[in-house]
């Protein structure tokens, strides 16, 4: 085996350009593939150091056909875990931003309202003090309170115990404000903890039965531990059937709704699993050209010592120990590569995250590093990677005719054999890199234009920030109203600041979907179209300058004496009313809450983006109810500016502290910056693919070419003959692409077809991509057919500089 | 008797690695019309070489070419090609059938690159070629499914499938065993008593001695020139 080792190395040294090109193209294969691997793995399928993981479950909530959304409603939660059979522990909690004051010192954390058994679930201990148990929850929270926090007693992470404690060892025991109220330390968790996302404080919850069954209200995230021998399939369907019931119960608040169950890694990619599934696909179709173009160059390499194979048959070696050595070379070829490939994908990992970063500040699991998980993977992603290249060489050269190897004149055309495995290998080789570069080439148009989407307003030079009014001073609208408007009053008076509003969302987001009934429409059945739902002050539209098609804006004359009225969007308008005026009209938010109110439409804005720029998500109407008669505790404030809207974050969080210290304002980021964060992933995937696209060409030209050489050479007798029978140069290059055609043509149509299936998917499920297939098409298929033209004749041409009787005598 | 090919003071000349070789030095040789030609000598003595110059495959460095009273010296590619299809017909020592054209194909292949010829034509010239080296019945086998000698004879239908003026063949029994060759050998004879003109390269004295007119070579000069009409018939 070491002779082998030894002389393998030795006839690499011998071709140094060989053995750099084929270690080069491997290293960026294999550098892809394994930072792919680390990517998709991180987002989708990482395993966590949770005990028992395996049956760690998230259930969710399955709206309208479209999963995550919204979670699951307290009752319903509720009305499972008393039924359910599969879990032997069913939790619930709700993330949400948490802020800790000291009476000094006021900071944002992502925290948790946690039920207590949710820890164990997700194998949190106390690093110091205890983790929540029943008792530290007073009161069951119900849906009217609309907040569910009665604890007085707060868990902290080992971070911000660092942080904020600047690691205080008695830390047990202290007081702190949580949104206003004080709560007790009794907990610090160990180092690392932070689930079931990224959180850094957690309240104790508890949901109780006695949730108002049938009117929505609080939804809950559930995390749940399978039996031992139940499937997550026998759970599911245990789930579905619950919801059917409560379905059939309660049809005002779940029609539409069902529930599905996932794991925690796989929630945070909500519904964006299949582009998981298209990277992979993707990340496959790199390696596979990778693999075809590198081992069609060992294939040429073995070809060529056919005769050193015959010699070593001849000689008694076995097939076996000739297989062995030839596949010893292309393991050598793959470790080097795969070594340098390692290194590639720790440098791309380092380089994605903060791009990562932009776009969320991510999940506790989200490590953007290589560590023995991903590096075991790498190591078996080489070693498939050396058999799938190295076999079929080894293989054909070992089944050489050593008859005929060893005898000299051995001239004639190609064998059929070849000739059919040259393409075979050509049509894979132009259909992986077609689909690849159709897909790459549509993602990048599709991406670019939710990048520059028109979200139906210019976001340039505003300035927002969140705020939350969870204090005991706010706990009514009219006190929140107040606040609001000496807030915007305030920050109007700076000279720096143009326009400043409140709302519960700009464009780009939204408070949520609500249920709408609509006067006059028929409702009888319970079931009501949902729309989205902003409460905002009465200059909103102004300060975004987006115009009002029909009616009036609020004003003061809006309160909550007054008629309740509501805006809608033009597209809510054109949906509901689309051969008459919206105005006038009558709608009622929370149609199951009987003391909702109908809401006159006083105006009709046009539309403005509140989710993703792309997909159905893009196309929903919303509505708007003024701060003035409805306001939530969580609320945006944006200031505007002509200039850069930073230079007015230091104006806009010291003038907030003058109306209220207490209330510190966080995620404060241009408006523009927020919207380019909903899209960030949508960037991630779009420099993938234009990496993978650039890649895909690179070897696609380069595999084409060195195939279509190589084939054009071996027929160079072939040719020689062609020529004494009288075959003109043109007679040649005609054959060659009538030949090429065929592969061309089964290459070009198969990738084209997958490409469209691709992008079909991709265009189903979140960018609007099907109207560049067309175009993109048209531009891959002519690169492709360019470069296959240029790959025949090239080679073809410097044949045919030969005088017939050298390519007749060409070996 | 009409001179077919002509060569007046032909010299090649090859250039390997800045080392010049000459292959072929002041060749005079007129090949006439009807003639069974062989050329004889030992390896390395330019047989080959001057075989390819007879045949338009390659370009003499000096001298004349005369091919049917015409100078072809100075012709270019195409139109050494289109010379080699109408007036010349390949035999060569290792058959050079294309693998993946069967029998028929192979013999049509030169025909194919014609203009002057109907779809008919080509069939009709195409099972003659067939039937006179008695192969019609494998016209849809695969070379790899034919003898060495069924290989040969199907490469000679090739060569005669054009009617060329001149068929040049290079060791066409190099590569067939002794019953193969003399059958091979029996057919160029018959071939040539049909009128054909045929210019043989060989080491094969037997072989050479059996044609009408033997030409040896020495360090590519023409050492022997007889004319062994007598002999041969």
């Amino acid at each position: 085996m070491l002779r082998d080792i030894k002389y393998a190395w030795r006839l690499l040294l011998k071709t140094p350009s060989f053995t750099g090109i084929t270690i080069v193209v491997m290293a960026i294969g294999l550098g892809l593939s394994i930072y792919m691997f680390s990517i998709v793995n991180m987002l989708a399928y990482k395993q966590l150091d949770i005990p028992h993981y395996d049956r760690l479950v998230m259930v969710d909530a399955v709206v309208d056909g479209m999963e995550n959304q919204g979670n699951v409603y307290a009752h319903d939660y509720d009305y499972i875990k008393q039924r359910q059979q599969s879990f032997e522990e069913f939790s619930a909690y709700i993330t949400i931003s948490l802020s800790l004051s000291n009476g000094k010192e006021a900071q944002r954390y992502d925290g948790a309202f946690i039920e207590p058994t949710a820890f164990s679930l997700f194998g949190g201990h106390a690093h110091l003090g205890r983790t929540f148990i029943e008792s530290d929850v007073k009161k069951a929270f119900v849906d009217t309170e609309r907040n569910p926090d009665h604890s007085d007693v707060v868990i902290i992470s080992y971070q911000v115990w660092q942080e904020y404690y600047n690691q205080q060892p008695d830390v047990i025991g202290k007081t702190v404000q949580v949104n206003g109220k004080v709560h007790t330390v009794i907990g610090v968790m160990n180092e690392g903890f932070a689930y079931p996302m990224n959180e850094n404080v957690w309240v104790p919850v508890k949901v109780a039965a006695n949730q108002k069954a049938g009117q929505g209200g609080w939804t809950l995230s559930i995390a749940a531990r399978l039996k031992p021998n139940v499937s997550l399939e026998a759970a599911h369907q245990e789930l579905l059937t619950y919801s059917k019931e409560i379905t059939a119960k309660y049809p005002e608040s779940n029609t539409n709704v069902s529930m599905h169950s996932r794991t925690l890694v796989q929630t945070i990619m909500d519904n964006s699993m299949m582009i998981v599934y298209l990277l992979i696909g993707a990340t496959i179709f790199i390696m596979a050209l990778v693999i075809t173009n590198v081992g069609n160059l060992m294939l040429a390499r073995a070809m060529e010592r056919s005769k050193e194979v015959a010699i070593r048959s001849a000689l008694g070696a076995p097939r076996g120990r000739i297989i062995r050595q030839m596949l010893l070379e292309t393991i050598i070829i793959c470790l080097i590569g795969g070594f340098f490939g390692v290194i590639l994908a720790g440098w791309g990992l380092d380089i994605t995250r903060p791009l990562f970063q932009t776009f969320g500040g991510g999940v506790s699991w989200w490590v953007f590093s290589l560590g023995w998980q991903e590096l075991n993977i790498a190591l078996w992603i080489i070693l498939a990677t050396s058999i799938l290249t190295g076999l079929l060489p080894a293989i054909k050269a070992s089944n050489t005719d050593i008859n005929s190897a060893l005898r000299d004149g051995t001239r004639g055309a190609q064998s059929k054999q070849s000739t059919k495995l040259t393409k075979i290998v050509v049509s894979a080789e132009i259909f992986l890199s077609c689909t690849l570069l159709i897909l790459a080439g549509v993602m990048i148009f599709g991406v670019d234009d939710s990048i520059h989407a028109d979200y139906g307003f210019e976001p340039q030079g505003m300035l927002t920030a969140r705020f939350t009014l969870n204090t005991d001073n706010y706990k009514n609208t009219a006190s929140r109203k107040l606040y609001h408007q000496q807030l915007i009053n305030l920050l109007q008076q700076d000279p720096a600041i143009e326009s400043a509003t409140t709302a519960s969302a700009f464009p780009g987001r939204s408070s949520g979907r609500q249920s709408i009934q609509i006067e006059d429409m028929d409702s009888s059945n319970k079931q009501y179209p949902r729309s989205y739902f902003m409460t905002i002050s009465n200059n909103y539209f102004d300060f975004l300058d987006v115009p009002l098609l029909e009616g009036r804006a609020f004003s003061d004359i809006d309160n909550q004496e007054s008629l309740p009225v509501v805006i809608v969007s033009a597209s809510f308008a054109k949906k509901y009313w689309p051969n008459e005026s919206a105005i006038g009209k009558r709608i009622k938010t929370e149609p199951n809450n009987p003391d909702s109110q109908w809401r006159t439409i006083v105006g009709v804005n046009k539309s403005l983006v509140h989710a993703q720029p792309f997909g159905q998500e893009q196309f929903r109407p919303a509505i708007y109810v003024p701060n003035n008669q409805l306001t939530y505790q969580y609320q945006y404030v944006g200031v505007k500016t002509s200039g850069d809207p930073y230079q007015l974050q230091k104006t806009l969080v010291e003038l907030s502290a003058k109306v209220d210290s207490n209330i510190p304002l966080y995620h404060i980021f241009s408006l523009s910056d927020r919207l380019e964060r909903r899209v960030g992933p949508m960037v991630f995937v779009s420099s993938i693919f234009i990496v993978f696209g650039v890649l895909a060409l690179v070897l696609a030209v380069a595999g084409i070419y060195g195939i279509m050489s190589r084939s054009v050479t071996q027929r160079t007798q072939e040719f020689g003959v062609r020529r004494a029978l009288g075959a003109i140069d043109t007679n040649i290059y005609q054959l060659l692409l009538k030949q090429g055609m065929y592969m061309l043509l089964t290459g070009i149509t198969v990738g084209a077809i997958l490409g469209y299936l691709a992008v079909s998917v991709m265009s189903g499920t979140l960018l609007t991509l099907e109207q560049y297939y067309f175009s993109v098409t048209a531009v891959v298929l002519l690169v492709i057919s360019i470069t296959f033209v240029a790959a025949t004749l090239i080679p073809a041409f410097k044949v045919l500089k030969l005088e017939p009787n050298s390519a007749l005598r060409y070996e | 008797m009409n001179s077919i090919i002509e060569l007046k003071r032909i010299d090649k000349t090859f250039l390997t690695d800045e080392v010049e070789t000459l292959a072929l030095s002041n060749i005079e040789l007129t090949i006439n019309e009807g003639e069974f030609v062989s050329i004889t000598g030992p390896s390395g003595c330019g047989k080959s070489t001057l075989l390819s110059l007879l045949g338009l495959l390659d370009t003499a460095s000096q001298g004349q070419f005369v091919l049917n009273g015409h100078d072809a010296s100075h012709l270019s590619k195409n139109e050494r090609a289109k010379i080699r299809n109408k007036e010349i017909g390949f035999i060569f020592q290792s058959f050079n059938l294309i693998s993946d054209l069967d029998v028929y194909e192979n013999v049509e292949l030169p025909l194919t690159y014609r203009n002057d010829l109907s779809a008919d034509e080509i069939k009709t010239r195409v099972n003659e070629a067939l039937a006179k080296v008695d192969m019609g019945h494998r016209n849809k086998h695969f070379p790899s499914q034919l003898s060495g000698g069924q290989q040969q004879r199907v490469a000679i239908a090739r060569a005669l499938a054009g009617s060329p003026s001149i068929l040049l063949a290079d060791e066409p029994t190099g590569n067939l065993d002794s019953q193969n060759a003399q059958m091979v050998m029996d057919l160029l004879h018959e071939l040539h008593k049909d009128g054909a003109t045929i210019c043989m390269v060989t080491h094969d004295q037997q072989c050479a001695n059996s044609t009408s007119r033997r030409v040896s070579l020495f360090d590519g000069r023409i050492v022997e020139d007889t004319n062994l009409s007598n002999q041969a018939a």
